[in-house]
């Protein structure tokens, strides 16, 4: 207004008068004059304000505008209706909060920022809150404006935190809660999974990257995937490491229902005290969701928000494979006839190619000078492009939301519709996803709330058998010809020509193998559905009491299903395999079908539910000093799974007809014999309940001291466990003291706030939670041999094992939470101490005992920790801001002790296994010391005694190098955003510090070098040329000798150089994740194209910034452990994306 | 509703549900569907014996790409498991032990089914417990003497159903044979002489069973009481348990056709055809001790006459199809070996024992028995040279155990026992590699006396480390 005012003055010399607190009180305004008449321009710009005006001289008066009789009247009653609007660093914000302190009444501002609030009492304090930015407490008048500080939504100042049971103020929430930038969440379009988007912005929650950290598909087999994490470090060997997640309140088994655009909220729980009241199940933490719900202000807001995303192909320059040429070379310098005989290689083992071409020298049915241009013709074909083009495409997604939300105070509702299509970098693949959510919210008077969300999805996917193919392949095999026509490779079936001739001629079916044809006989479909229904209500009884209730209800059928014609190579064999031929000229009779194919159908189906009834209390003691919160409640809940498969054989599937054939072995076939186990109907079928009580109690003293506590205990329908082993209750303890409000501290003006908070819980899991039983356990089985002789029997599927105990975790979380300098700093440090004991796992027995392993209680683990988040705001103007995050988890875990059986883990198993020792880390990474090559080209390793040798049994297991973990115990993030007028660049940066890997050598030093039966396998990496070729090559290459035979090869130890020292790297890296630069349209744009706001933004992905190897490993695709590099699906990803509210 | 849903998830048995597919072993159907399991009769992958017997040479061309555990078991090496491999035999027989003491122990006590029912199932596990440990210690315990069995480590005797049982000690072999004695004696008033299939323990087997371990034990009084017996119970289901004819089975219509690539449809390579099964178990002849590049010894093959038909189960193919030198012959027709009581192994045990108590008579009576079945029967009359010499008509038994059993086992076992056999003890055992031609001789391996006995597993040892290993 004062602004108005001035340029009044500059535009036409009339100077303003007016009372600073008259203006103040009237509300914020922009106006948009031209060539308009002074006196025009004062009554559009004062009207609706309480003001009026006089031209005096050429001064302009401005005064407040006497009340007319029936306001005066009305102002009496001390009601009044406020009207304000709510702006945070100068942009109008919508959907802000506003709630009447001490009441449950509550409204949300419209999408220019303004808000309604009918009859409050003057006296009454108005809380307006936005997420990420400041509350502010404001005394109700007629007119509000309200200005947010110039926060950021990187900054995560959010007042509350949720444990899915209550939301709690986090000033006062003595647990350890991590939320992370919802911004940063939104803007990662790369990824449809909830879980890969929270990557490096959680300290603590810790993404397993890359491929290898993918879920394996469910008992149900529906398929459903997302990414690996932890929270904290393993603290379970045998159990899932993934934290629970919670959507609405209500435990959630499959994630990839809910479409990322439809979140609002994710707290992530990470202590005992935060998590212990999810019971159980919380032992690797929770992660609480929220989904938009309603805003509650009259209006009806659209949104539109859609992105495409570009992957491209795989990059398999990225590996180590030799070229046709190198290969054609090694494979010449490796053939050995002698040790390899034609004739012995017998009736199923592949001749490549190359190998055909020399074994046809050596048995001098071709010239040297044949052979020579034969070989050279192969060394120069490349089929790398051909595996792009026949194999691959470019993989990218889209995804488009369309919501819809508004509402009043009575009725509001979320609604949205998404679409994502995946295409997958695999030709033939196909994925789609429809997704529908419907959330809603009743408020009955003032005492009764109902809500419910609705959530609809279908995932439709296909894709086509047929082969994977890699670089490992032989390099200069091509797949089509020049003319574009598949090429048959016979060869790889692994049957010489002449058996397939024999075999073809008497079954008359021809036998050719033509990979690129396979993909034509058959098909996958996958087709699921999900319904997801969550209900409350909330009930206040009496003062302060009231009842919750959530019901949770979640359906999930899906059907797979799987055809493979009878033209394809597989039945092809199947049925040669069945001919019967007594001579060549009577046509075969065949047992297996010759037409139709081999159809699978799997229908499966989840059904969950949880109920849930809280009774809670909650009132102000002492005089208001004091906050008391109580809450019993008890719980319920049943997860249900079926699944059904059935194989047809012989099946049409235009006639939907098929050929029934019983189990059947028969001699004398064309090749030998056949047999026939019949696959018959196979059913699944899990079933698992819960109940379980709970309480909390939360207080907080004068508004400084906090102390909660929960105490809660499950019992699940666990089989083979008795009843009395799960009386377990899980519980915790916390305090919090916000010393900033000690009186001693005023004087400190630069500090907002500094709190110290302790928590100290148990949580546990049950040993049948791993599948133990203190009973042996039995299940039918059909003996799936050809021969069935004694017909079905029992298995004992789980032993006996009578010294099972709980495993239980203690965790200790001591942090401090502070902002300083007018929140210009902010930020947390926690440290926490976890110690597992009984740890559940598989437990390698004495073999005498008839068991070589079982579930049993391991030893103790423990994981310590400490975490640092910081927020800051580095720059704050006008047009120009700069935030910045940093968020650092560090953990160490080490197994402390076995006290189950002594395992005697075998050196083998040490050094290529990710076992666990006691003394060391989860995923404990060891070398041999490698002491260079000997004279013959072996590796040697240095004994602790000082000894070198070659000997492949001489090292034992004190002579192994301790290299350090695999899994990183440095993790965390760093993000920064700078926001120029309307453009805003974010660049967020993950790492990953101090863990270390294996490099991907070549480990083939011995046998043919050749290809597997129907397997795409067989290429070497490049360091093979470079082994030791003669004596005296010991003194440059540590790469060993090539021998052709296995006895020779099994007289050394390659492993000393595939596993040694020189071969361990740090698996250090730091990448930025993403950057995204974003352009929110300016009003004037808005307002002719009719929309409210818009915003549009350009995301790319994964640039390697450091990484601590010369060999140039991405360690997100390195087996850590094995050393074998994965070729990742791409390299970068792009994304476009834009957000539309109209 | 809210109180129904109340209600409903405070009762107890709310939470108790059975998983589908899942049971607590409490009726006698559960307990005999242990004693039905496959581990009991089926095709394991591992028996050493099969690849250490003296009647088998081996061939250079395609001996080298044999499992590691076949040339190492042919060479009658001292350690045949590297430190992180283990043994197939021990595992499966282990685990077996570990069903038949959770049903030994338990099932007398449920309630379900008749008292004879439960005793059967437990006679039957007590069998199978015996046999077990019968096939161990005849690895593991030196062979039975009785001077020095008392004194000789074995195994540990189990004799409950436990994973965290530790701390085992090695019985000495006197013990554990006491055990497989008393174990038997047990099961033998509790078992019928009518089985549902022939992988279940009839009272016949136990018998006969019971017979073949005093032959081991060199009490061949006992061990003919116990053969006498067995063949009086088999007199009466002698429908279902009877030698195939050779002489008809090989014809065109009989029951060995077709021959596949695999040879002629026979009992090595059917488990369908149970007729001379007393008590059917089989251990495949292509697991860890595989007779790949195995060969027979040219004195194998010229212990049968020309009119012998068991010569139809040998081929001059290796398992993979390419010609064996010339001279050289495999069994290619066998796929398994049997390992549980075959009535041609106890016709020869109780012709053994005859012999050797004197009964000359009844020796050849049953070595015609089985010969006739084999053989145009013009052939198959024990000469009268060796009738006549009771060494020579025990040595003719013996052979006629490899020309009936070679490639599958028997002669290994056979081997230990002759070995503490005064008559025979001072025979030494080699092992040949024929080179490509066939004839020239590529490897010697020599049996050394201790060999008789094998090494306990690495990884058996690693988890009890205070065990002493055979020598």
């Amino acid at each position: 207004m004062a602004q108005v005012f001035k340029e009044i003055k500059l535009q036409t010399g009339y100077n303003v008068f007016y009372s600073s607190d008259e203006i103040n009180d009237a509300k914020k305004t922009s106006v948009n004059f031209k060539n308009t008449p002074l006196a025009e321009a004062l009554d559009e710009l004062l009207k609706n304000m309480n003001l009026s005006w006089s031209i005096q001289d050429r001064n302009v008066v401005v005064r407040r505008k006497e009340l007319a009789l029936l306001d005066q009247l009305t102002a009496l009653f001390k009601e009044i209706n406020v009207h304000g609007q709510v702006s945070g660093g100068g942009f109008p914000l919508a959907g802000a909060t506003i709630v009447l302190k001490g009441s449950n009444r509550a409204t949300r501002t419209a999408v220019d920022g303004t808000f309604f609030f009918d009859n409050v009492d003057e006296k009454e304090i108005l809380i307006i809150s936005y997420m990420g930015y400041e509350t502010k407490e404001v005394k109700a008048k007629v007119s509000i404006t309200v200005d947010l500080s110039a926060a950021v939504s990187r900054l995560n100042e959010v007042a509350v935190v949720s444990t899915g049971y209550q939301d709690i103020k986090k000033e006062r929430a003595t647990g350890s809660f991590s939320k992370p930038d919802m911004a940063v969440f939104k803007n990662r379009a790369g990824t449809m999974d909830i879980v890969a988007r929270l990557e490096g912005l959680v300290p603590g929650l810790v993404i397993r990257p890359g491929l290898k950290g993918l879920e394996e598909n469910n008992q149900l087999g529906n398929g459903n995937t997302s990414q690996k994490s932890t929270i904290r470090g393993e603290s379970s060997i045998q159990l899932n490491t993934n934290p629970l997640f919670v959507v609405d309140g209500v435990a959630i088994s499959n994630l990839n229902l809910f479409n990322p655009d439809d979140i609002e909220d994710i707290t992530v729980l990470k202590d005992a005290a935060a998590a212990a009241i999810w019971g159980a199940r919380a032992a690797n933490g929770v992660v609480v969701i929220k989904t938009k719900s309603g805003t509650k202000n009259g209006t009806v807001n659209i949104s539109y928000s859609g992105f495409l995303n570009y992957q491209g192909r795989p990059d398999y320059r990225y590996g180590k494979a030799m070229n046709s040429q190198q290969f054609i070379q090694a494979a010449k310098e490796t053939f050995d006839p002698q040790q390899y005989p034609l004739s012995s290689l017998g009736y199923y083992s592949v001749v490549a190619p190359h190998e055909q071409i020399l074994y046809g020298q050596f048995e001098k049915r071709i010239t040297e000078a044949e052979a020579n241009k034969a070989l050279d013709s192969l060394a120069s074909i490349n089929n790398l492009d051909q595996v792009y083009d026949l194999f691959y495409r470019n993989a990218s997604t889209q995804n488009h939301t369309v919501s819809i939300s508004g509402g009043s105070n009575m009725y509001s509702f979320y609604s949205s519709a998404n679409f994502v299509d995946v295409i997958s970098n695999r030709i033939n693949e196909s994925n789609k996803n429809y997704r529908l959510s419907f959330n809603q919210s009743f408020s009955l008077g003032s005492r009764l709330k109902l809500s419910l969300n609705t959530t609809l999805g279908n995932s439709v996917s296909s894709q086509t058998p047929g082969i994977s193919i890699s670089n490992n392949f032989l390099p200069y095999q091509l797949f089509q010809d020049v003319q574009g026509r598949p090429i048959t490779m016979n060869y790889l079936t692994g049957f010489s020509p002449e058996l397939l001739a024999d075999w073809s001629s008497r079954s008359r079916i021809n036998l050719d193998y033509t990979p690129l044809m396979e993909s034509n006989y058959g098909y996958s479909k996958r087709n699921n559905t999900h319904i997801n229904l969550l209900g409350s209500i909330n009930l206040n009884l009496f003062k302060g009491l009231s009842f919750n209730g959530s019901y949770g209800l979640q359906k999930a059928p899906g059907q797979n299903k799987v055809y493979l014609d009878h033209k394809s190579y597989e039945l092809r064999s199947v049925i040669v395999s069945s001919a019967i031929s007594p001579s060549s000229d009577i046509k075969p009779s065949y047992l297996y079908p010759t037409t139709g194919g081999r159809y699978t159908v799997s229908d499966n189906e989840e059904r969950n539910w949880t109920l849930r009834n809280q009774l809670i209390y909650s009132r102000s003691v002492r005089h208001d000093r004091d906050q008391l919160n109580l809450q019993l409640g008890q719980e319920a809940q049943e997860s249900f799974g079926t699944s059904t498969t059935n194989t047809l054989i012989g099946y049409d599937e235009h006639l939907l007809t098929h050929v029934v054939l019983p189990p059947t072995f028969y001699r004398g076939t064309v090749t030998g014999a056949f047999s026939y186990a019949d696959f018959g109907t196979a059913f699944i079928e899990t079933q698992k309940r819960f109940t379980s009580y709970f309480a909390l109690f939360n207080y907080t003293m004068n508004g400084k001291y906090s102390l909660d506590a929960s105490w809660r205990t499950d019992k699940s329908s666990l089989f083979g466990v008795d009843f009395s082993a799960q009386n377990r209750p899980v519980w915790s303890i916390g305090g919090l003291w916000n010393i900033r409000k000690e009186n001693f501290m005023s004087a400190l003006t630069w500090l907002d706030n500094l709190a110290l908070k302790a928590t100290y819980g148990i949580t546990g899991n049950s040993p049948g939670k791993a599948g133990a039983t203190q009973a042996d356990v039995l299940s039918i089985i059909v003996p799936s041999m050809s021969q069935p002789l004694a017909g079905n029997y029992m298995e004992i599927i789980n032993p006996k094992n009578g010294r099972l105990s709980w495993e239980s975790t203690q965790t200790t979380n001591l942090g401090i939470n502070f902002s300083l300098f007018n929140s210009r700093i902010s930020g947390g440090i926690d440290v926490y101490f976890r110690k597992t004991t009984n740890l559940l796992g598989q437990m390698d027995l004495n073999r005498f005992t008839g068991w070589t392993s079982a579930l049993g209680n391991l030893g103790e683990l423990s994981n310590k920790g400490i975490e640092l988040s910081l927020q800051t705001r580095n720059l704050e103007s006008r047009n120009l801001n700069w935030t910045s995050s940093f968020n650092i988890g560090y953990n160490k875990n080490k197994l402390v002790n076995y006290s189950g059986l002594d395992p005697r883990i075998p050196l083998s198993s040490i050094i290529t296994g990710s076992l666990y020792l006691p003394g060391y880390s989860t995923g404990p990474l060891f070398s041999y010391p490698f002491a260079g090559l000997n004279a013959e080209g072996n590796p040697q390793v240095r004994l602790a005694d000082g000894t070198i040798t070659a000997q492949p049994d001489a090292i034992s297991r004190e002579d192994l190098i301790y290299e350090g973990s695999v899994n990183p115990p440095y993790s965390g993030g760093i993000g920064n955003t700078f926001r120029y007028k309307l453009f805003s660049l974010t660049a967020n940066l993950i790492f990953n510090l101090g863990n270390v890997m294996r490099a991907d050598v070549n480990d083939t030093y011995t046998g043919r070098i050749s290809t597997i039966p129907t397997g795409f396998l067989g290429n070497l990496t490049t360091d093979f040329m470079d082994r030791w070729r003669k004596p005296g090559d010991e003194q440059f290459t540590n790469v060993p000798a090539y021998v052709s035979s296995f006895q020779q090869a099994s007289a050394r130890a390659i492993e000393y150089y595939t596993y040694g020292n020189i071969n361990v790297l740090s698996a250090s890296y730091a990448k930025i994740r993403d950057i995204t630069l974003a352009y929110n349209l300016p009003t004037q744009v808005l307002q002719r194209l009719k929309i409210k706001t818009a915003s549009l933004s350009v995301q790319a992905t994964n640039f390697m910034v450091w990484k601590n190897n010369k060999l140039n490993i991405d360690p997100e695709y390195n087996g850590l452990n094995v050393g074998a590099r994965n070729i990742p699906p791409f390299r970068h990803s792009y994304t476009i994306s834009a957000n539309v509210t109209f | 509703m809210l109180m129904l849903l109340l209600s409903m998830s405070c009762k107890k048995s709310f939470l108790e549900i059975v998983p589908k597919g899942q049971v607590l072993a409490s009726t006698v159907k559960d307990y005999d569907g242990l004693m039905n399991h496959t581990s009991f009769y089926a095709n394991y992958y591992g028996l050493p014996g099969l690849v250490m017997g003296d009647e088998l040479a081996a061939e250079a061309v395609q001996f080298p790409s044999a499992p590691l555990l076949t040339q190492r078991g042919f060479a009658w090496m001292d350690q045949l498991y590297d430190a992180t491999v283990s043994s197939a035999q021990l595992d499966v027989e282990l685990k077996n032990i570990y069903i038949c003491n959770k049903v030994i122990n338990e099932v007398l006590h449920i309630a379900d089914g008749t008292e004879a029912q439960r005793k059967n199932i437990r006679a039957e596990a007590l069998a199978n417990r015996a046999w077990s440990y019968f096939g161990l210690i005849t690895c593991y315990g030196k062979p039975y003497l009785a001077s020095s069995a008392a004194t000789d480590p074995g195994l540990p005797i189990i004799l409950t159903a436990e994973i965290s049982n530790t701390g085992f000690k090695r019985n000495s072999v006197s013990e554990v044979y006491q055990q497989i004695l008393s174990d038997l004696k047990v099961a033998i008033p509790d078992l019928s002489t009518q089985v549902e299939v022939k992988t279940r323990v009839s009272r016949q087997a136990a018998m006969g069973m019971l017979g073949k371990v005093y032959l081991f034990m060199g009490q061949y009084e006992e061990a003919k009481i116990q053969f006498d017996a067995a063949f009086a119970d088999l007199a009466t289901t002698s429908s279902t348990t009877s030698l195939y004819d050779y002489n008809e089975a090989f014809l065109p219509t009989g029951v060995f056709q077709p021959f596949g690539r695999f040879g002629p449809n026979n009992p090595g390579n059917n488990t369908q055809l149970l007729n001379e099964a007393i008590l059917h178990k089989t251990a495949i002849l292509s697991g860890d001790f595989s007779n790949t590049g195995l060969v027979m010894t040219k004195e194998t093959m010229d212990l049968y006459k020309p009119s012998d038909l068991r010569l139809n189960f040998y081929s001059n193919m290796r398992s993979n199809f390419t010609p064996l030198p010339p001279g050289l012959y495999g069994k290619y027709a066998l796929t398994y070996a049997h390992t549980g009581l075959e009535l041609a192994d106890m016709i020869l045990m109780r012709a053994e024992v005859r012999a050797r108590t004197g009964n000359t008579a009844g020796a050849v009576q049953d070595l015609e028995w089985l010969r006739k079945n084999r053989m145009p029967s013009a052939d198959a009359s024990v000469p009268s040279t060796v009738t006549a010499d009771p060494l020579k008509l025990l040595n003719f038994i013996l052979e006629e155990r490899i020309r009936e059993f070679a490639g599958e086992g028997y002669r290994w076992p056979d081997m230990r026992r002759l070995s503490v056999d005064p008559l025979f003890s001072s025979k030494t055992y080699r092992h040949l590699v024929f080179g490509e031609d066939g004839t020239s001789i590529k490897n010697t391996y020599t049996l050394k006396p201790e060999r008789f006995t094998l090494r306990l597993p690495q990884l058996i040892l690693a988890g009890n480390p205070d065990m002493i290993n055979n020598p």
